[in-house]
């Protein structure tokens, strides 16, 4: 076990060193020169080169990567264009995207497992039908499409929620209140991978042996759903979480705009628009972090959940 | 970034100490104290990017004078007429025999937002900051200033290294702001975080990227003019949202609109809007020279279709019907122009005659121009108006046989392009300031620091230098008068129109008002009773 | 699974045949694929014919005729610059279609021999390609997308690349998986012994055996490409003007959201069909090809 562990982790920190150098160069690959955004309407040679001065890109590339680096491991992310630290507004910003994280899976499972379960229960009759095809159009509908006709029907139409923006959660209702079509529309499409999955892994362990055992041991056809197929099925919920991640911090930057929330995926775009190097690196490597961890851990937890992978 | 006018709402940032003479119009004026109900939050939409540092010292940008307007009040302040009037200052400075020193005296009884005293030692050290700070912007603002002493508790005198009369125009922006003495002693540079100035409100907190919040302060001079409690500045990077938001009553005001949401916010009974016409313009800026990069001589020409042809810039402006553009482009939030001053402006010059739109003798000089398929390749700010805008000109330019490519490009990869000469044609605008040399001098002098079109000629060089020195008002429009034609005869800018800032806000409340700088001015006003 | 793999080891035209005549036939029983397949090939027809159909050029604009009603002139009304959106509309699938296809191929013609360079020798190969893979992966699919398109710069050509080079992982990844798999099928120790070389296996008996869940890979990849072509255009980082896809549509359609909604209705459903019917098509696919769910 200590092994498995070891590897894994020795693996992300490679993978975290490596995503660190292509932030750091792809950023400066986008073209359009930083100083010459601070700079705006005055473009004084003599105001571009302070610029340049103050955040070190008159010196050579690797320079300025040791120099980032060195900082960064100090926990200091430097200060962006304006003038603002990088790890404060970070920590101000990362708090709203882990929240509307966190409520769109909350939707996503509170929707996507009962219809998953129920589905694969009713396999065949209407039910089943009607809750797969919604999940197939839930996977088909472009999220921010869908966030800009939820603004127009439920905020600017019939007034029942705000249109966007963000109240901090010293207010929790008022917060509530604009997190819900944020995350209800980026819980839809998680919510439809969930239940697809949870359908067939739900039919997949009604064929297996253990649950026909079960059954023939004379326990109650939702005993043996809920006792067996269903816990088993978790595994696999956990691994699609895992998977999803990818495609929920995609979400959440599009949603982001579209709702005006201040987080993470809003920031990400400002900071390309400004070609705020320090900022952007900050956000991106923070966010690879974030994702290497995460599947680190939903490695460990799988295999936890499931000894065999360990000798793999 | 969407929605924004580019360039106008960076540009904004460096009209300082401007003095304009531009349309206004104020709504609920002459706030009389019965006319609101005390208390209650205001939540303004910014509309133009997230402000930068809290630090007069620092700031750069339009958003961010908008919420010093609230918490640091200034020696001067500009009025709807934009004429200079004291406001932390007890009058007009009076200037020595020989120009070289300029006494400013200051009201008595006014207190910081910490409950410290407002006195000329306070003055000396914001200023003294000011123009000693490291990364300090607003010491090149007041750079003719040698030193600066107290001259009593009252009354201080700025010692000039030559005779400098914009300078009470810069102390009726941000170098004319003064910060709390003990506050500036504790944070120096840090003062962002926790600005403290002499204001009708006072800093309370910010989140990055989202607002920032101010309240009443218990300390300021006049408390019975003030009505909010708090005032929330939230910052909106997409217009639309922001009108959606203020549909919703979300927010209760929003300082800029794009022409796509006026219609939707007229519309709502409880809604209004207020306009002002701004300094600025819109337009297209040919490459004719630019081949070595910006600032850089000799000029050569490009050799693209429209920098060898003049004959073909004709055609190409003569193809653009900008009335009809105003209208389906921005929904008429634009006034048509083809010059660089704007309309708002006294500098304004009615006798200068416009390139009509004329498309059959666009058609006719493209044939005369002897090019084979003129190709025109456009740069545009990425955007939904400037897409709009390059789609409508792309239709207009084919209609008489010019080809036109739009290369979509993001603002910042776009300048430093114009920069460095890599395109052939820019839709760019200018925010405006309030003197045309500040609208026309960088663009067309030779090297001039915004010439990124490589124009140059000589009779301009002229012209502009001479309006730079000359005293006379009259010699001065003079010379801008001839520059102006031979720039609407060279076309190394065309242009197309000058925009209006629009404004709106919720019915209930009064006393928002909006000047020719097109900062909206929420601190005095509330809810109507 | 080694019956299977055996049954295709030397495959004889006549077997391969009546594969096809019993997958078709597997695949004829299931209405909703069918009719995936259906609305796809409609949508290519539309794209492949958008010259012929389209009842007005895609730059053809009419100042006069700004954002109107539909009528019977411009059947779906016409946009911010009095342009058809119908003909928009059909121009716009092709410029979608195309993305989500070449995207797609794209990724697999440059992951596929990677993954299974990874699979067949593994060792220091797969763990390099592992961990570049894992770099890779260490992006969202989107950002790096993102990215991409904001250093190539706003095109069509260059959404595709973005889109092609950011699915690359995920088909490695399977590629790989499937190669480590059919490996250790018997046939391939038979073909060592026949002297085959590694060339000759990998091309002759493994790429073969695993172009079925290729081909389900792929169902799944292009709605992701059409979805992303969306996305970036939506960010501005998509085809200039004159071309159009669904996404420039969307994005030139949200500031008239309250005013004419159905400007963003229009590329909005497009969309929707377009990635349900893929989507349907790849699950029916799935459930003929993979063995495992003959049931």
């Amino acid at each position: 076990m200590g092994g498995f562990l070891i590897r894994k982790a020795g693996a992300a920190l490679v993978v975290l060193v490596l995503s660190s150098i292509v932030v750091f160069l792809g950023v400066r690959a986008i073209p359009g020169n930083p100083a010459i955004a601070l700079g705006a309407e005055n473009r004084d040679p003599a105001v571009i080169a302070a610029v340049k001065a103050k955040y070190d890109l008159d010196k050579p590339l690797p320079v300025q990567y040791g120099h980032w680096i060195w900082l960064a491991l100090q926990g200091d992310l430097g200060v962006d264009q304006r003038d603002l630290g990088v790890g404060r507004t970070i920590a101000q910003r990362l708090p709203i995207s882990l929240e509307l994280a966190l409520l769109s899976m909350l939707v996503a499972v509170v929707v996507g497992i009962p219809a998953g379960v129920i589905a694969a229960v009713r396999r065949g009759r209407p039910s089943d039908y009607a809750a797969t095809g919604v999940a197939l159009v839930g996977l088909s509908v472009p999220h921010f499409w869908l966030g800009l006709m939820v603004i127009v029907w439920f905020a600017v139409d019939l007034h029942w929620l705000p249109a966007g923006g963000y109240t901090t959660l010293h207010h929790p209702l008022a917060n509530l209140q604009h997190m819900v079509l944020p995350a209800v529309v980026i819980g839809t499409g998680l919510a439809a991978v969930l239940m697809r999955q949870m359908r067939s892994s739900i039919l997949d362990s009604l064929g297996a042996d253990y649950v026909r055992t079960a059954r023939a041991k004379g326990l109650s056809e939702w005993s043996v759903i809920c006792k067996h197929a269903f816990r088993n099925s978790l595994i696999t919920v956990t691994t699609v979480m895992g998977l999803q991640l990818g495609g929920l911090i995609s979400g959440i930057v599009t949603i982001e705009v579209i709702f005006g929330i201040p987080g993470f995926g809003a920031l990400t775009i400002d900071a390309v628009n400004q070609r705020d190097y320090t900022l952007l690196q900050g956000v991106v490597l923070v966010v690879a972090a974030g994702y290497v961890i995460v599947n680190l851990l939903v490695d460990v937890v799988y295999s936890f959940l499931n000894p065999r992978i360990r000798a793999i | 970034m969407k929605g924004n006018r580019i360039g106008v709402a960076v540009g904004a940032v460096l009209a300082a100490g401007l003095l304009t003479f531009s349309i206004s119009v104020a709504f609920g004026a002459s706030a009389k104290v019965s006319k609101f109900k005390q208390g209650g939050t205001l939540t303004v939409a910014m509309t133009a990017g997230e402000p930068d540092a809290l630090d007069p010292t620092l700031a750069r940008t339009f958003s961010g004078r908008e919420v010093f307007l609230t918490m640091c009040e200034k020696l001067y302040d500009l009025n709807a007429k934009t004429h200079i009037v004291p406001q932390l200052a007890a009058a007009l400075p009076k200037v020595s025999k020989n120009k070289l020193s300029v006494t400013v005296k200051l009201r008595h009884g006014i207190k910081f937002n910490d409950g410290t005293a407002f006195t000329s030692a306070a003055v000396v050290k914001t200023i003294r900051h000011y123009l000693t700070a490291t990364g300090s912007v607003r010491a090149s603002e007041i750079s003719a200033v040698k030193s600066i002493t107290a001259k009593g508790k009252y009354a201080v005198v700025f010692h000039l290294k030559s005779p400098y009369s914009p300078l009470t125009a810069q102390l009726a922006d941000r170098a004319g702001m003064i910060l709390s003495a003990k506050q500036l002693g504790k944070l120096g540079l840090n003062f962002a975080k926790h600005p403290v100035c002499v204001g009708p409100f006072m800093y309370k907190g910010r989140i990055a990227g989202d607002s920032i919040t101010v309240v009443r302060s218990p300390f300021y001079y006049n408390k019975s003019k003030v009505h909010f409690s708090k005032i929330v500045f939230k910052i909106y990077n997409d217009t639309t949202a922001a009108a959606q938001a203020l549909k919703a009553g979300t927010v209760q005001a929003i300082d800029g609109l794009a022409s796509t949401d006026i219609p939707g916010i007229k519309s709502d009974k409880s809604l209004r809007v207020t306009k002002a016409a701004g300094l600025g313009y819109g337009g297209i800026t040919i490459n004719i020279g630019n081949k070595n990069g910006l600032l850089k001589l000799p000029y050569q020409n490009v050799g693209t279709d429209l920098a060898k042809s003049p004959a073909l810039r004709k055609a190409f402006e003569l193809a653009i019907n900008r009335k009809t553009l105003a209208k389906v482009v921005f929904n008429n939030t634009v006034l048509p122009g083809c010059t660089a001053v704007s309309p708002s402006s006294s500098w304004f010059d009615k006798s200068i005659k416009c390139t009509p739109y004329n498309p059959k003798q666009a058609k006719a000089l493209v044939q005369k121009s002897g090019i084979s398929n003129p190709t025109v390749n456009l740069m545009v700010p990425t955007g939904t108006v400037a897409l709009r805008e390059a789609q409508f000109i792309q239709a207009e330019e084919a209609a008489v046989g010019i080809h036109m490519n739009v290369q979509s490009t993001d603002f910042v990869t776009a300048l430093s392009k114009a920069d460095a000469g890599t395109y052939d044609a820019f839709l760019i605008g200018w925010s405006g300031r309030v003197d045309p040399d500040g609208n026309i001098y960088g663009f067309v002098a030779t090297p001039g620091t915004l010439n990124d079109s490589g124009y140059s000629k000589p009779t301009v060089d002229k012209l502009l230098n001479k309006a730079r020195r000359a005293a006379s008002t009259k010699s001065r429009r003079t010379a801008y008068h001839s520059v102006e034609a031979q720039i609407l005869k060279d076309r190394p800018l065309i242009y197309l129109d000058h925009p209006i800032a629009n404004a709106g806000f919720s019915k209930k409340l009064g006393g928002i008002k909006m000047y020719p700088d097109t900062l909206l001015r929420v601190a005095f006003a509330g809810y109507t009773k | 699974m080694s019956i299977v793999a055996q049954d295709v080891e030397r495959p004889r035209v006549a077997d391969s045949r009546r594969r096809l005549r019993v997958l078709g036939k597997r695949f004829l029983r299931r209405p909703m694929a069918v009719g995936g397949l259906l609305v796809v090939l409609a949508f290519v027809v539309v794209a492949i014919f958008a010259p012929l159909l389209a009842p007005f050029g895609v730059g053809h604009t009419d100042f006069n005729a700004v954002l109107a009603k539909p009528s019977s002139k411009h059947l779906l009304g016409t946009d911010d610059l009095g342009r058809d959106e119908l003909s928009r509309l059909i121009w716009g699938t092709r410029a979608s279609m195309q993305v989500g296809v070449l995207a797609t191929l794209l990724a697999m013609v440059v992951a596929v021999p990677i993954g299974m360079l990874a699979g067949y020798y593994r060792g220091w190969v797969d763990h390099v390609i592992a961990r570049l893979t894992d770099v890779l992966l260490a992006f969202p699919f989107l950002i790096l997308a993102v990215g991409l398109a904001a250093i190539l710069g706003p095109s069509l050509l260059n959404v595709t690349l973005a889109l092609g080079i950011g699915s690359i992982p995920g088909f490695i990844r399977i590629a790989r998986g499937e190669t480590l798999a059919l490996r250790e099928a018997d046939y391939v120790p038979a073909a060592v012994l026949n002297g085959a070389n590694d060339a000759t296996i990998i091309f002759r008996h493994i790429l073969p055996n695993m172009t079925n869940t290729l081909i389900v890979q792929a169902t799944v990849t292009i709605p992701g490409a059409i979805l992303g072509e969306a996305i970036l255009s939506f960010l501005n980082l998509g085809p200039q003007p004159p071309a159009v896809s669904w996404g420039t549509m969307l994005q030139e359609a949200e500031p008239y959201l309250t005013q004419a909604q159905r400007l963003a209705v229009y590329p909005g459903v497009a969309i929707i069909l377009a990635v349900l019917a893929f989507n349907v098509l790849g699950d029916g696919l799935r459930d003929v090809l993979d063995p495992r769910t003959t049931r």
